[in-house]
């Protein structure tokens, strides 16, 4: 009977190389000459509770590519994207991964979640293939294939609130953060530059709330919060259980303080959606840059994000953070090739992304790899925006680093 | 002090949250004893479409067309899916069948709403201050609903007629559809009016908080399943002190203790209370006589065993290909099949605990967290190596499992389940907690195991690591399946009382299932993060415990190797699939009511029934080769035909028809339920050989009296004296080792076992060989079954039973069933039997048959103490009769001294000695009474 099984499951395996949608820019692939598609596959949650996010990073790659092969591809090679859903489970994206890597690809995209990414970052072998993971959990190993996007910009975003915080005299400061991997980590990062020499007796914690990503009401915490009378609110938890949270802040009646929250929150549908009820008066983020303009940049150094925004606008959407550090990810690869060669191995395309310097992104001005280790960047390429909820715009409060 | 206003007051508002949430799991469990898991799909649903409604419709149309919607949804799944399923499924089968729904409903959500966050406007804004007591005026929505709704169904319940129905259809269905009452329709109304619920709480609840489409319903589930569990199942007033309870420890947690730690807290609280107070904090404990409670509303489901003919090759196909596999298949498809060898181990454990011994585990992925965790810290910190780390796991998932298997002591079904599922739930809380795990991001396993000087570093070498072991385990566990423990685990399954009263020691089989459980799950867990070489809460979360249970039902439970057939096929599905993903959930969902209701026996047992020739459904049919009723005793003791000497072996000592061996001596035995007196200072003394005959009008304690005896119920004073040694107060299982069994008023076969499985099974009691000896397959295990099956082989023959050997007993016409639960009880070789209304449901000849069979026993030294409606049965066969009525005894003596008593024809015709009416109106008529004792016989 189990050999029944067996055989079902081979066949069953026979179908399981198709990937979750077919390739996204076979439309504009006549701009990018005749040379054959580099296919680059991206594992992310297209369904499960991250489905959001995944669908996001989809969009996002599809567009690029669109973007990429209108201008003639890379060498004249189209670029091309094939999407597989790992439905937010490790025992899926593994499979997928270990068949994707085996299949000989150069480069890999890998998101949105922790749980997820760091066990297929686990599967790359010495000769690679470059992986480049989505999530802020992921702490790439120098020498490795694993390259972020900025990555820990919640480092940076805690870096540049504390000194936005000082800037504005604010020394009192409650933490509320989402029970989750970007929570915890967010919760380290903030605890961390309250205890770094520049902050330490300066601003003080003076109460830390959790609450679980399940939970129904987060009024109970809030209530602590207000109890410690702070001047300012971290909220550090994204999607349905910030909204919670908001919920409660609002139903214990701390509106009037400044609430800073994570960027990937900063996404105007969310926060005109159904949310827009409950925000607090003055949400603020440490913001990307295509958000808060162009001001201060040359036009070459604008260009980018005006692509970003062009190619969203064609596409009846709106960027978010998140998927801009996901464009920008691909605009790295981009150069990597470019500077590598389309037919690179995947270990010539690791030392060109290696190489890469001042590389313009749409989420932060430049990108560095040659410097940052395989982060990308720094906490100088981030500044400080509140939400104009009448405008539906964000408004630059602070220089870039705070 | 203003802070601690706040806490209580804001717990208090959260816990008429909750509370809304439970209202609805009491009413449905009140009214059809399930836990409708699914409810939280309504809360979700309706906040959903209120979303989507209240733009274009306003509230008020948007709340109309919400209710109209779900309202009609519940009462359609209720009248043609949860109604037929509760007829054919046990209670455990239903709530997994809920479970799916849930699941089903979340993959709806998310094909329909995708995967954005909603949230609702609120009714009203801004807040009351009271004295710096902040309450948001939307809270009052909520308080209003919960309390509201609390008070109209108790007024629905307690005061109209439709209540009362409903009440009686809660308390006793069969009799509420006897009385008249459509028990389909009350249940469906039921349905249709907690969906209802569901809708108020999810319109009030909707504007405090905000909702995922694909992952809200489970977390209402779970918070309404705490709190109606804290309150008391069943109890409406549980459910609002359940709920305020719930906000109230949570607030306060959170505002003195931990934030982090709130929900963990709040589950172990839980766990607690399911342990020491089952019933709630309000709810009231149920006195139901133990010989009844054990009935279940439908069928357990375990596969039938595969032809040992077919069985055997296509095993060694299967493992041909496990070996061949590796060197044909790619890299993603090993890598699937590796996993899939994990999960089969992880599923190998928990079908020996749920679909052999019937022990729900909705928490199996707690053990593979506790064996992963242990071993992933202990190599991170502590630099042991990784073989000794697993061995260190698997300890720590055993001690667990000890600790849910005290607790599965006291708990059963619906509480069981719902202690597992907290289990896996806290598991993942605390994992996601604490540093030292790594919290939510998880943490890193940094080698693989080594044994000696050999590492399974490679992906291969680790495949046939995981698929080496998953098929030991497998085998292990088919070896324990086919030992004494293992039929004993599926009598268990099915009626743990008839269990206990052929010998078995439940605590140990409990205890046993759970440790296989917890060692195969720790094992699972810690090879899943060794090949992943990272661990994080979400591989071992609670939703994995729910595919896992899906495996099993899909594969079929009890079959072993079903469930790894399963597992496999639902490890590739979703890499099948990529092409309609966002349907998985919905699938998966699906899967699970489709088998649970179409195909209970799952994917093996479907296949073992068409190989057997016995379609699916079909399996109540009559043998062909009935030969009808018991066959009669051979002359001179119970001789099969086949044989030379009697079966039954004590010496014959026929010559006195009174023999003088006092055996049991029963002195002032009281028993009594809720003030009633069932069993009232009853003495009396039975001897062997001899037949020793309790008769009484319905209600007269008879049943009660061999409880008590055979020690399924305590009693309240005096005491049983057995060979002069004092019993009363032990236990069942303790009494068939000293060489008493009974047999029950409904006649107890176990339908997953074949007939001869169910005479084997009475030979536990007889003294049996060690478990390991028989996983080992020694000799003296070898001998031992051997010489146990030509025994039941010879005591089939001789009642009858031969041509029904291997077929499922529920073919088995209800004399043969009779003649069953007979054999079953002299496969130990008795000294004395008790007997509940053998000859009820025979006719003529076939009682004549049992008596004969009776008086072969009594022959052989036996004695036999039997319970009858039957006075012609009664007084030709018994040497000692006594007569209760009310609990107490009022005659005793030969027949003959019976018949002419008066108190016995008045306690039989409701008449007085002298004629008058002793005010009972049960019969009519002296005569008929006369007949009835016998008299006129």
């Amino acid at each position: 009977m189990a050999a029944a099984g067996a055989v079902l499951a081979l066949l069953l395996s026979a179908c399981a190389s198709s990937p979750a949608s077919s390739p996204a820019s076979k439309s504009t692939s006549s701009a990018a000459g005749q040379g054959s598609a580099i296919v680059v596959p991206m594992i992310t949650d297209l369904s499960g509770t991250y489905a959001q996010t995944g669908q996001e990073e989809k969009q996002s790659v599809e567009l690029l590519a669109k973007v990429v092969n209108s201008q003639g591809g890379i060498d004249g090679h189209p670029l091309q994207f094939q999407f597989y859903d790992d439905q937010g489970q490790a025992s899926v994206a593994v499979p997928l991964a270990s068949k994707i890597i085996a299949s000989g690809v150069k480069a890999v995209f890998l998101g949105p979640t922790v749980g997820q990414i760091q066990p297929m970052v686990n599967l790359a072998t010495a000769s690679g293939p470059l992986m480049l993971a989505m999530s802020p959990g992921i702490v790439p190993k120098p020498g490795g294939y694993t390259f972020v996007p900025g990555q820990t910009p919640t480092s940076f975003a805690q870096q540049v609130t504390f000194k936005y915080f000082l800037s504005k005299g604010i020394t009192r400061v409650a933490v509320v953060y989402g029970d989750d991997p970007s929570g915890q980590q967010g919760l380290q990062e903030i605890k961390s530059y309250a205890n770094d020499p520049e902050f330490k007796g300066k601003i003080h914690l003076v109460t830390i709330q959790s609450f679980q990503d399940t939970a129904v009401t987060a009024v109970p915490q809030m209530d602590s919060v207000k109890a410690a009378n702070p001047q300012a609110v971290i909220l550090w938890s994204s999607g349905p259980p910030s909204a919670i949270a908001l919920k409660a802040l609002q139903e214990v009646g701390l509106t009037n303080i400044p609430v800073v929250s994570t960027s990937a929150n900063e996404d105007p549908p969310y926060l005109t959606g159904s949310v827009a009820s409950v925000l607090p008066k003055d949400l603020e983020f440490a913001s990307a840059l295509y958000y808060t303009g162009t001001t201060g940049l040359t036009s070459t150094e604008a260009k980018p994000i005006a692509a970003l925004q062009a190619a969203y606008q064609a596409a009846d959407a709106a960027p978010t953070q998140g998927t801009s550090l996901t464009w920008d990810l691909g605009l790295n690869l981009v150069a990597a090739y470019k500077k590598a060669g389309v037919n690179a191995t995947a270990e010539q395309l690791r030392n060109a992304m290696e190489s890469l310097s001042n590389v313009r992104g749409t989420d932060v001005t430049f990108y560095n790899y040659s410097t940052t280790n395989h982060l990308g960047t720094t906490a100088n390429e981030y500044r400080m925006a509140r939400w104009d909820a009448a405008t539906k715009t964000f408004v630059a409060i602070s220089p870039l680093g705070g | 002090m203003t802070e601690f206003a706040n806490l209580v007051a804001n717990g208090l508002a959260s816990g008429c949250v909750y509370a809304l949430l439970a209202v609805g799991f009491t009413l449905l469990y009140n009214v059809s004893g399930v836990l409708a898991l699914a409810q939280g799909a309504y809360v979700a649903l309706a906040i959903l479409m209120m979303s989507s409604f209240t733009g274009s419709l306003g509230v008020g149309l948007a709340v109309v067309v919400t209710t109209l919607v779900l309202v009609v949804i519940g009462g359609l799944l209720q009248r043609f899916l949860i109604v037929p399923a509760m007829r054919s499924l046990s209670h455990t089968n239903i709530l997994m069948l809920m479970g799916g729904l849930l699941t089903a409903s979340e993959g709806a959500g998310l094909l329909i709403w995708g995967t954005q966050s909603f949230t609702m406007v609120p009714f009203t804004s801004g807040n009351f201050d009271v004295g710096g007591i902040v309450i948001p005026r939307q809270d009052c929505w909520v308080i209003g609903a919960a309390l509201t709704c609390v008070a109209v169904i108790a007024y629905l319940l307690r005061r109209t007629t439709v209540g009362k129905a409903l009440a009686a259809t809660a308390q006793d269905s069969t009799a509420a559809q006897l009385m008249g009452i459509r028990v389909d329709r009350m249940v469906t109304a039921s349905a249709c009016l907690a969906a209802f619920l569901g809708v108020i709480a999810g319109v009030t609840i909707g504007p405090l908080t905000a909702l995922a489409p694909n992952s809200g319903a489970q977390n209402y589930t779970v918070f309404g399943l705490i709190a109606v569990t804290v309150g008391g199942l069943g109890s409406l007033g549980g459910s609002l002190v359940g709920g305020l309870a719930l906000g109230l420890a949570e607030s306060l947690t959170v505002g003195y203790v931990s934030s982090t730690f709130a929900d963990p807290i709040a589950i172990g609280v839980l766990l607690l209370l399911l342990l020491f107070r089952p019933h709630g904090l309000v709810g009231r404990r149920t006195v139901i006589r133990s010989d009844i409670a054990e009935r279940k509303v439908g069928h357990t489901y375990v596969a039938r065993e595969l032809p040992r003919k077919v069985g055997r090759p296509l095993t060694l196909l299967a493992v041909a290909l496990v070996v061949v596999l590796p060197w044909v298949v790619g890299a993603g498809d090993l890598s699937a099949l590796t996993i899939s060898g994990i999960y089969c181990i992880a599923v190998v454990g928990l079908d020996a605990c749920t679909g052999l011994a019937g022990q729900v585990n909705l928490g199996q992925s707690a053990f593979m967290a506790v064996g992963g965790y242990t071993a992933a810290v202990l190599v991170n910190k502590t630099g042991v190596s990784a073989d000794v780390a697993l061995v260190c796991g698997l300890v720590g998932a055993v001690v667990l499992s000890l600790f849910i298997g005290l607790g599965a002591f006291r708990l059963r079904g619906m509480y069981l389940a719902t202690a597992t599922l907290a289990l896996g739930v806290l598991a993942v809380e605390v994992a996601s907690g604490l540093d030292v795990t790594g919290g939510a991001n998880g943490i890193a396993v940094p080698k693989r195991l080594t044994i000696g000087s050999f590492s399974f570093d490679t992906d291969i070498r680790f495949y046939y690591l995981v698929w080496v072991l998953a098929v030991v385990a497998a085998l292990i566990v088919i070896r324990i399946k086919r030992s004494p423990d293992g039929l004993m685990m599926r009598v268990m399954n099915a009626d743990e009382m008839g269990a206990r009263a052929l010998g078995a020691d439940v605590r140990r089989l409990k205890l046993l299932a759970f440790a296989i459980s917890a060692l195969l799950g720790a094992l699972a867990g810690t090879l899943y993060g060794e090949y992943n070489l990272y661990l994080s809460p979400d591989s071992v979360s609670s939703a994995l415990s729910l595919s896992l249970i899906t495996m099993v039902v899909v594969g079929g439970e009890g079959s072993v190797i079903g469930p790894m057939i399963a597992a496999t096929l639902l490890t590739f599905l979703p890499l099948a699939v990529q092409s309609i993903s966002t349907w998985f959930t919905l699938l998966d969902g699906m899967l699970l009511v489709i088998f649970l209701r179409y195909l209970p026996s799952g994917l093996y047992g479907a296949f073992a029934s068409a190989v057997a020739g016995i379609p699916e459904g079909l399996r109540r049919r009559r043998a062909p080769s009935d030969s009808g009723g018991l066959s009669a005793a051979e002359e001179g003791g119970l001789v099969p035909a086949s044989a030379t000497a009697p079966i039954v072996s004590a010496p014959p000592v026929p010559t006195d028809r009174v023999g003088p061996e006092r055996v049991l001596d029963v002195v002032d035995l009281s028993k009594a339920y809720g003030g009633v007196a069932a069993v009232d200072q009853v003495s009396f003394t039975v001897r062997t050989p001899q037949i020793f005959a309790i008769i009484g009008p319905n209600g007269a304690g008879k049943s009660t009296l061999l409880n008590l005896v055979s020690c399924c119920e305590r009693s309240d004073g005096g005491e049983v004296r057995l060979n002069g040694r004092r019993v009363s107060g032990t236990s069942p299982e303790a009494m068939a080792g000293w060489g008493i069994v009974r047999t029950f008023q409904q006649s107890r076969f176990f339908p997953q076992l074949s007939v001869v499985q169910n005479v084997l099974v009475g030979a536990y009691s007889s003294g049996r060989v060690r478990l390991p000896s028989e996983v080992a397959g020694t000799r003296a295990a070898r001998s031992a079954s051997a010489r146990d099956r030509d025994r039941a082989d010879a005591l089939l023959e001789i009642f009858g039973l031969s041509p029904y050997r291997d077929q499922p007993p529920t073919v088995l016409p209800l004399a043969h069933q009779k003649g069953l639960d007979l054999a079953r009880a002299l496969m130990s070789d008795p000294d004395l039997i008790l007997l509940d209304e053998p000859g009820a449901g025979l006719n003529d000849a076939e009682t004549e048959e049992l008596g004969s069979v009776l008086v072969a026993l009594r022959g052989l030294g036996k004695g036999i103490v039997f319970v009858d409606h039957n006075m012609g049965l009664v007084m030709s066969i018994a040497d000692q009769v006594m007569v209760m009525d009310a609990g107490r005894e009022i005659c005793a003596g030969s027949p003959d001294e019976v018949r002419a008593d008066a108190k016995v024809l008045a306690a039989y015709v409701g008449m007085t000695a002298d004629g008058g009416s002793a005010g009972r109106t049960r019969d009519s008529g002296k005569g008929r009474g006369q007949r009835v004792i016998g008299v006129d016989s």
